[in-house]
């Protein structure tokens, strides 16, 4: 990110919380080990469906409470972000290189090549994107690695629009034809000329990414057609949850408002880095 | 006009053709033999396993069986589900009313609230009513649908007991179908206000839960879109030649300012699909959606098949639909195509 665009963002209040409120989410993930909760598969018994701590019934040990089978719920959802962040980020990662060498190749060679990428994009957004995923699911079988091939394959169209749109852009720019005339071969034409001047779009799209990455990795857990029980996944505790939400209502408040912080973050994070990254709007 | 349908229907075709090859694929992606697939888990005697090898034509070549499945497919034969048995066409046709019935109430409901929630932040842009609008609808915007739908359900049928948590309708009532959508089917059955009031009850939540997403990206559309407009040449006409006000909002930048947001609510149809499938498997709609999810866990491979393929058509057709209301309602574009 130029100093100009860095000094956009950070003069955003509303981009620094998002960035902020992300940065704890994933200092949770990551340290989740060293912090002083239980392990998340650890049974409690005697202790099942202890409410939060601040309520009647409840136990100062299980801050946010138990579920169903007497596993602490805040130590689930610590574990949780490392799998939803984790994976949510993995994601982005497999689709913007696939994505970005596919749309990098189909914008600068053109011809049957680009044709051949914009069917496949064509056809992959004829289906709306769950869709997709449970149909690829269907085909790999039920699990949280097959949910994550899935979402990635789900996500590559929009990849691959956004840098084939913004390398049209560039090719035919001065400084492009210049480094083709000193004989630059393609690739370093591709990745070494034209790709930085394409990062600003791709940047957003990954933020972007991100939150539909884990809105539809949570989604596929809570259809049963991703992470299975007993991994401490968002989606898929919320479907466990479904079954108690009398007796048990607080089992499924909490995992869905971390799904909606993280992705609202993301989203916010998102819409900020565009306007900073965006040359037109001003300061 | 005419002539501008026909060129976009067969700019469709090779999308449609795309389509087709996926769910043709899909069965025979699935690691293992397919006629053991489709003759499900507990497979079939030794002759069922022979007779359905040749009724699909597996001796034959790739492309070959590829024809075929298409020749079926454009007579309705989509072949039949392993669960139940029937025919996947009747089966779709059960269910797809009930889906749509489910999407149109949300679609109309988001469109009701999200135009004026936009206009107004668009009017009152970077004032405080801007802010909140925009807030309001970035959360609704990020959010996991099927969790909202489980803390509305916490609301208003655990706590309030207002409305039921499942199905489309009481077991007291017995509404035969006629076109598959409820709320006109008691009308045509003669079973009056009682039985549409069940039905409206049943709806209502899932509707709400659909239409949060749409809503929220409408609203956003019409403001941008709305913010763009008044900033035309034309507005600032308007106001100079002494209109109120609201005049010049009404009257003139928001026809104009409505044409991009015809476009999001026809791309909205992929959305409220994905929608559909977590609402309906939520509160046990016996839609599309809910029926295929139950396809993949019982890995009734043909129902997913034909379900994905006839989905597909239907956004197709949507598309090409909204792309031709959208040329009729932009004279410029009319006027080109002639």
């Amino acid at each position: 990110m130029n100093p100009k665009a860095w000094r956009k963002f950070r003069a955003n209040p509303v981009a620094l919380l998002s960035l902020g409120l992300l940065l704890f989410w994933i200092a949770l993930g990551v340290l989740a080990p060293l912090l002083p909760i239980a392990e998340p598969q650890t049974v409690f018994t005697g202790s099942e469906q202890l409410p939060p701590s601040w309520s009647i019934g409840g136990n100062s040990a299980h801050l946010l409470g138990t579920d169903d089978i007497g596993r602490d719920l805040l130590s689930r959802l610590i574990y949780g972000a490392r799998i939803s962040i984790g994976f949510g980020f993995l994601c982005v990662l497999t689709s913007t290189l696939i994505g970005g060498v596919l749309g990098l190749t189909a914008g600068f060679y053109g011809g049957w090549w680009d044709r051949t990428v914009l069917r496949f994009v064509d056809i992959s957004m004829a289906l709306p994107s769950l869709l997709l995923a449970i149909v690829v699911v269907a085909v790999l079988g039920a699990s949280l690695w097959n949910a994550l091939w899935a979402v990635t394959l789900v996500a590559l169209p929009g990849f691959i629009r956004i840098t084939r749109a913004s390398v049209l852009a560039e090719r035919e720019k001065e400084y492009v034809q210049a480094s083709r005339s000193f004989g630059t071969s393609p690739l370093r034409q591709m990745f070494v000329v034209i790709l930085p001047n394409c990062m600003g779009p791709m940047i957003v799209q990954a933020s972007l990414g991100f939150s539909d990455g884990i809105l539809n990795m949570a989604a596929l857990g809570f259809l049963g057609l991703g992470a299975q029980p007993p991994t401490p996944e968002w989606g898929a505790m919320l479907a466990d949850a479904k079954a108690y939400i009398e007796s048990a209502p607080w089992l499924v408040t909490w995992p869905g408002l971390c799904i909606l912080s993280v992705v609202l973050a993301f989203n916010l994070l998102g819409d900020a880095l565009r306007d900073s990254l965006d040359p037109r709007i001003g300061d | 006009m005419l002539q501008f349908l026909i060129k976009r229907i067969l700019h469709s075709v090779p999308t449609l053709i795309g389509v087709s090859l996926v769910a043709f694929l899909l069965i025979r992606l699935v690691p293992g033999d397919p006629v053991l697939l489709l003759l499900g888990e507990r497979g079939g005697s030794e002759e069922a396993v022979l007779e359905m090898r040749q009724n699909l034509g597996l001796d034959r070549p790739l492309w070959q069986q590829y024809l075929n499945f298409v020749g079926n497919a454009v007579t309705g034969d989509l072949g039949e589900s392993i669960i139940s048995k029937r025919s996947v066409w009747s089966e779709f046709l059960d269910r797809f009313p009930a889906t749509i019935e489910l999407s149109v109430l949300a679609l109309f409901w988001s469109a009701l609230l999200g135009i004026p929630l936009g206009v107004l932040a668009a009017v009152r842009r970077g004032k405080f009513l801007d802010h909140l609008v925009m807030s309001v609808s970035l959360i609704g915007y990020s959010m996991p649908i099927f969790w909202w739908g489980l803390i509305l359900i916490l609301f208003f049928s655990v706590q309030l007991g207002w409305t039921p948590v499942s199905g489309r309708m009481s077991a007291a009532f017995d509404v035969e179908p006629w076109s598959g959508f409820l709320l006109l089917d008691v009308w045509v059955r003669g079973q009056g206000w009682e039985a549409a009031w069940q039905a409206l009850r049943h709806l209502f939540l899932p509707a709400l839960v659909l239409g949060t997403i749409p809503m929220a990206a409408i609203a956003r559309m019409t403001r941008s879109s709305l913010v763009e407009v008044l900033r035309e040449d034309y507005v600032r006409t308007a106001k100079a030649k002494g209109l109120t006000r609201r005049q010049v909002v009404y009257g003139h930048a928001l026809q104009n300012a409505l044409l991009p947001v015809i476009t999001v609510i026809g791309l909205m149809v992929g959305t409220l699909l994905t929608g559909a499938v977590l609402t309906e498997t939520l509160f046990s709609w016996p839609g599309v959606g809910r029926w295929l999810v139950a396809s993949v866990v019982a890995r009734d491979y043909p129902v997913l098949q034909g379900g994905v393929f006839l989905l597909a058509i239907v956004i197709i057709a949507v598309n090409v639909g909204v792309d031709v209301l959208y040329t009729w309602f932009n004279p410029r574009l009319r006027d080109k195509i002639g």
